[in-house]
């Protein structure tokens, strides 16, 4: 124990807490950083140096305090469980936000929506049996029932519109989860390297949890980390990023199957091994079960619906005598579905035609056009099935949208929770600072007063004169 | 566990706090300046659902009205031509009984068959009575008279009916062999109204007593036609008329019941109004405190 040791334990201190100081301004100027992770000094004492011989043996003090690790707050267990909720909740919204559109497509409500036009044209046919030999009113009532036609059109075309829409984010997103994969395993070659060259990794680890963040907002991934500070990124079992390496995954439009009426295409999410994945969690998960499962059934009830109008209506219309003999038409013709049901070509123009009588019956016969009008009385014809279709529709778009906010409301309280141990309170740092700041002073007056021990053993003293 | 509160941690709950107030004045203040309790039908689905079956009665029960209208024209038109033909058969008889008289000298007698072929052309004008252009005794037929100017029934035997609920229907016409009877090729005073009357004309011209009584006879059974005619139309619009009621009554229930589904009950979404924005305050309020407290500002 040298007469110097004061001076090098009061060195080490200020350096210790000038550190601190640093890491506290560090922590404050980056307290509104996404994904920045609260960082903090771990001090340790300072063995005293072994001296062998003479003064061996002898009690000493320590040799002063050091840096041990400068350590980066966080819970790992806390942030993955973020993560997770933050991706299911992104696929709720996602499929909730779907929903919303597709009823908003039907238009339950809506005085021009497919419910209010079939209502319109069954009064329509009322109006017809009332004056069946008034043309006025029979080019109302086929206006009434190309509005019909219209609204299933416009609909249907929404829904396709809607889908197509899915598609092209799909790939959009399908894309960039490539570029975060690819960025996520360039930043682990990184922070290997910083390790090994002794340098702190903290500022990468933070710019590649934010990247994983983003990742599981668009696609739900389990994100396994690796002793050596690196992590592997596995999408449905399909391991996207490991050992500093990543592999893509591949948007592809498949035809729709031929079950399927709608013709709507499918998304496939395609690993490079050629398996087809189902990502499930994230905005492309909820994109893809959206347009492979979701919006389909509604686009199917759609198709349904525009034959059972054009079915029942023009049973009843073939059979049925328009002015002048005319009989044996179609109203409606479906080609292939709800997106081109149409008026027929024998009556688009032809109000006459409008069967309002029943065959042998007089010139002026009104019973088939009541017929008509009863028809959307019936609670299972078309009535029936659109008041199904929107009943179904508004209960699952209301049971998806409560699901979204339960999600965003679990995922919020995950988020924040994760938060509180690695987020950065200015109060605690300012403590902090202080007590720092306030150990440096003391520091400082500790090497003035070896100073001032040295002064009076060298010149105020009398030894050595 | 909470450990920590993290000035990101705050920040975030207090932006979703004040996001929550506005939406519910958001919403409060859309229930108010629309007048509707929702806008789309996932916000409520059973109330839309039951909404859009009463909205759906609703226009049915107003186009059941319609209907029971149009029907009461019929009814309203026949009955007045069948009260004017009433009318004109009584003086047909009247100058029947007159004719009878064996006083009447030849040029009198000639005169009361004028009066009544004259008559006889007025029938023939009122049974060709039409309500909306068409023949009310003519059936479903779309020639525009029931009756030829020579008498002879242009129509068909085709009844218009008339819907007024769910699967029910009002017979709201009746034909004129119906009412008129049936023409009869040999015996006209076996024949339909028109006929009759011609015949009772011929006959007092002829100054041909029995056949005049005969035609009196054949005259009093044609009113006879005419007046259960009457009275099946009577009927009718009796029937219209308590369809009507129940059809009123049933648009302001069912207008009732629309109303309490879709409308918002002011005085309650004002309360929900002031209360949203009071708690919006206190949000705002409370955040703003907080937001400028640090310890900072305890801190030379």
């Amino acid at each position: 124990m040298s007469n110097f040791s004061g001076l090098s334990t009061g060195y080490s201190a200020l350096l210790a807490y000038q550190r601190r100081i640093n890491v506290v301004s560090e922590n404050i100027a980056n307290i509104n950083t996404p994904g920045y992770h609260r960082q903090s000094v771990e001090l340790e004492s300072l063995a005293a140096p072994r001296t062998v011989g003479f003064w061996s043996g002898r009690l000493d003090t320590g040799g002063g305090v050091q840096v041990k690790a400068i350590n980066r707050a966080g819970s790992s267990i806390l942030e993955g469980n973020a993560r997770r909720s933050v991706s299911v909740a992104k696929q709720m919204e996602t499929e909730a936000s779907i929903m919303l559109q597709v009823e908003d497509a039907i238009g339950g409500l809506s005085d021009r929506g497919i419910r209010a036009e079939l209502d319109a044209m069954w009064n329509g046919f009322d109006d017809l049996a009332n004056l069946p030999e008034d043309l006025g009113v029979r080019r109302v009532t086929l206006e009434r029932a190309d509005a019909v036609a219209r609204s299933m059109q416009s609909a249907a075309k929404e829904l396709d519109s809607l889908h197509q829409g899915q598609l092209a984010t799909a790939e959009v997103q399908v894309s960039r989860v490539n570029e975060l994969a690819s960025s996520i395993a360039a930043l682990d070659q990184q922070i290997i390297g910083a390790q090994s060259s002794g340098a702190s990794p903290n500022a990468l680890f933070d710019q590649r949890g934010q990247m994983i963040n983003e990742l599981s907002t668009l696609v739900g991934v389990n994100v396994q980390p690796e002793g050596d500070g690196q992590v592997s990124i596995t999408l449905d079992g399909y391991l996207l990023v490991a050992e500093g390496r990543s592999r893509s995954i591949t948007f592809q439009v498949e035809p729709a199957p031929p079950t399927d009426s709608t013709g709507l295409s499918v998304i496939g999410v395609v690993a490079s091994d050629g398996r087809v994945l189902e990502p499930s969690g994230g905005s492309l998960g909820g994109l893809v079960h959206a347009a492979n499962s979701l919006i389909r059934g509604d686009r199917e009830a759609l198709d349904n619906l525009a034959v059972a109008i054009a079915d029942g209506v023009n049973a009843l219309h073939r059979s049925g005598v328009g002015l002048g003999g005319a009989t044996g038409y179609d109203l409606f013709t479906v080609p292939t579905g709800a997106v081109d049901i149409r008026l027929s070509d024998d009556l688009d123009g032809y109000p006459e035609r409008l069967a309002a009588g029943s065959v042998g019956a007089g010139a002026l016969d009104e019973s088939n056009a009541r017929a008509l009008a009863n028809l959307g009385d019936d609670p299972d014809g078309p009535t029936g099935a659109v008041s199904e279709l929107i009943d179904s529709l508004s209960v699952r778009v209301s049971a998806a949208s409560s699901r979204a906010l339960a999600a965003k409301s679990s995922a919020d309280y995950a988020t924040g929770l994760a938060d509180t141990s690695s987020g950065v309170s200015l109060d605690q740092e300012l403590t902090e600072l202080i007590t720092a700041q306030r150990s440096y002073e003391a520091a400082a007056r500790l090497i003035t007063a070896a100073d001032q021990m040295l002064q009076t053993l060298m010149s105020t003293g009398l030894v050595g004169r | 566990m909470i450990s920590r509160i993290t000035d990101t941690r705050l920040n975030t709950q207090r932006a979703q706090r004040i996001e929550v107030g506005r939406k519910k004045l958001a919403k409060a203040e859309e229930q108010i300046s629309t007048g509707q309790r929702f806008q789309r039908p996932s916000e409520q689905p059973t109330d839309a659902s039951k909404l859009l079956r009463h909205t759906r009665r609703l226009e049915r029960v107003e186009q059941f009205k319609r209907n029971s209208e149009n029907g009461r024209l019929w009814v309203d038109t026949a009955d007045q031509a069948l009260q004017s033909i009433s009318r004109e058969m009584t003086r047909a008889r009247t100058l029947a009984v007159q004719g009878a008289n064996e006083t009447n000298g030849p040029e009198q007698l000639a005169t009361i068959a004028l009066d009544i072929r004259a008559i006889a052309e007025s029938l023939l004008g009122l049974a060709n009575t039409k309500v909306l252009g068409r023949p009310v005794f003519g059936g479903t037929t779309d020639s525009s008279d029931a009756y030829a100017s020579d008498g002879s029934y242009q129509g068909d035997f085709g009844i218009a009916r008339r819907s007024i609920d769910t699967g029910q229907v009002v017979e709201v016409n009746s034909t004129g062999p119906e009412v008129f009877g049936i023409a009869d090729g040999v015996d006209a005073l076996n024949g339909d109204l028109f006929q009759i009357i011609n015949a009772l004309a011929d006959a007092v011209e002829a100054g041909n007593t029995s056949e005049i009584r005969r035609g009196m006879e054949s005259v009093d059974t044609a009113a006879n036609r005419i007046a259960s005619a009457e009275g099946r139309i009577g009927a009718v619009s009796q029937q219209l008329d308590s369809i009507d009621d129940r059809l009123g009554a049933e648009v302001i229930a069912v207008s009732t019941r629309v109303s309490q589904l879709r409308d918002v009950d002011l005085a309650e979404a004002v309360i929900r109004l002031s209360s949203a924005e009071a708690s919006y305050r206190a949000t705002l309020s409370a955040t703003s405190r907080g937001l400028n407290t640090s310890l900072l500002d305890f801190l030379r």
